[in-house]
């Protein structure tokens, strides 16, 4: 089985000494966040909001929002990626809906086929990898199962709105978005998937 | 509350659903007793990110990093431990130029410890030593182009540059920049990097890296091409940073 676990993006010690500066209020906290995390946190904002300044907007605030707040940060809630993609989500939906409310675009996730050739340094490579392996786990998700942590979590649908988009009951919605979400994760975990009985839901 | 029924509920949460109160409170119930679904909760926290990470990425423009680091150094929280007691930033007029109150106290106290006295006749933005508080220093436009201005925010603690500059016309598409100089007590004059263009249209940033001690201005000329070790082009923006 090929091993689905994440290497390489995240460092978790040097992770710690950012989060140290950050919340020490150091200027050279939010430099070395954006160099470590500017690509992703821009590429998130810009597939939510589908608008580059906008994008850019939504990423400004976000790092600033987090260099303030980032002395009540708990390593225990979730690494400093996960906290930056959930802040950087976040104001991206709420610019969305602040701006034309359901008008949202719907494209798939994209396929590796965009991404430089060239990777300059072992970071970018580690992401490409990363990258594949993401991209390889959702591809084992049904078509149902993307559609549906596509529109809730890049399209910023709540689950009555992805109801009503897809015609379909909101107690199928949840239900298929918990199950999505975590064969998703058992992908990405190495785990295999041990729940696909259930994955007609 | 089950597990499935927890599940469910963080499911929807880590994909943007807000849950009421009573969910909440019911959710934060059951991962308290439940080891299994807090594992989840932590693993599908991870996974939310991961979908992001598999996204074709998309380069951000070059200006952002300058602009961030120009509205964290603007920032009126942004204050180092020896910065934590200065005063409010409030502008003062000193002969004619507009410069913070914090940047005037820094620079008063730094000259006064350094040489002894207690009374002070105004200056104008002398560098303020390391330690200091973030100073600001107005910049203005030439005969080039009157109408550009903007200030500087000094960290003398991180030795660090920020120009934010206003009312500079576009530039043209065959390789114009518009280039940063820094003139030093010696009269030389040395490349600073570039200023870049903020998405509002109508701002351009820039950062220089470097002790300013030695320097006594700050300049922007606009060039027909980069990578110039001597200006040639008018300039079109300047601030003295001390009296000669």
């Amino acid at each position: 089985m090929i091993d689905m676990r994440p290497r390489g993006v995240t460092v978790p010690g040097s992770d710690e000494r950012l989060i140290a500066l950050l919340a020490d209020g150091a200027p050279e906290g939010i430099e070395m966040l954006y160099d470590r995390y500017g690509r992703l946190a821009y590429t998130l904002a810009v597939r939510v909001v589908g608008d580059p300044g906008v994008a850019e907007d939504v990423v400004q605030e976000a790092f600033l929002s987090m260099w303030k707040r980032a002395a009540s940060y708990r390593t225990d809630r979730g690494s400093l990626r996960t906290w930056l993609c959930t802040v950087v989500r976040n104001r991206a939906v709420d610019k969305l809906r602040g701006r034309s409310g359901q008008n949202r675009s719907e494209l798939p996730l994209q396929p590796t086929s965009m991404v430089s050739s060239i990777s300059e340094t072992w970071d970018r490579v580690a992401e490409e990898l990363e990258r594949d392996e993401v991209h390889a786990a959702l591809l084992q998700l049904s078509a149902d199962q993307r559609q549906i942590l596509e529109l809730a979590y890049f399209g910023g649908l709540s689950q009555s709105e992805i109801s009503t988009r897809l015609d379909i009951p909101l107690g199928t919605v949840k239900g298929r978005t918990r199950l999505a979400l975590r064969k998703l994760h058992s992908l990405l975990a190495g785990d295999g998937v041990s729940e696909g009985r259930r994955d007609d839901v | 509350m089950t597990c499935e029924q927890a599940e469910e509920a963080l499911a929807a949460l880590l994909t943007g659903n807000q849950p009421d109160e009573t969910e909440v409170a019911a959710l934060r119930a059951h991962l308290s007793d439940c080891g299994g679904c807090q594992e989840a909760a932590d693993g599908f926290g991870e996974t939310t990110t991961r979908m992001a990470v598999g996204l074709a990425p998309v380069e951000p423009p070059a200006h952002m990093r300058a602009r961030l680091v120009a509205a964290v150094s603007a920032d009126s929280e942004f204050v180092s431990a020896g910065a934590a007691a200065a005063p409010p930033r409030l502008a003062v007029p000193i002969r004619g130029r507009w410069i913070r109150r914090s940047a005037v106290m820094g620079v008063f106290a730094g000259i006064a410890a350094g040489i002894g006295i207690g009374v002070m006749v105004a200056r104008p933005a002398a560098v303020s030593p390391a330690g200091a508080p973030p100073m600001t220093i107005a910049m203005r436009g030439t005969t080039a182009d009157p109408r550009s201005g903007g200030q500087l925010v000094y960290d003398p603690t991180a030795h660090r540059t920020v120009l934010e500059v206003t009312g500079l016309p576009a530039l043209g598409s065959s390789g114009e920049v518009y280039q940063l100089w820094l003139v030093h007590s010696d009269k030389t004059v040395a490349a600073a990097g570039y200023l870049t263009p903020a998405p509002n249209g109508t701002m351009w940033l820039g950062v220089i890296d470097g002790d300013m001690a030695t320097a006594t201005a700050v300049a922007a000329t606009r060039e027909t091409g980069a990578g110039l070790s001597k200006p040639g082009g008018a300039e079109v923006v300047h601030a003295d940073l001390q009296l000669p």
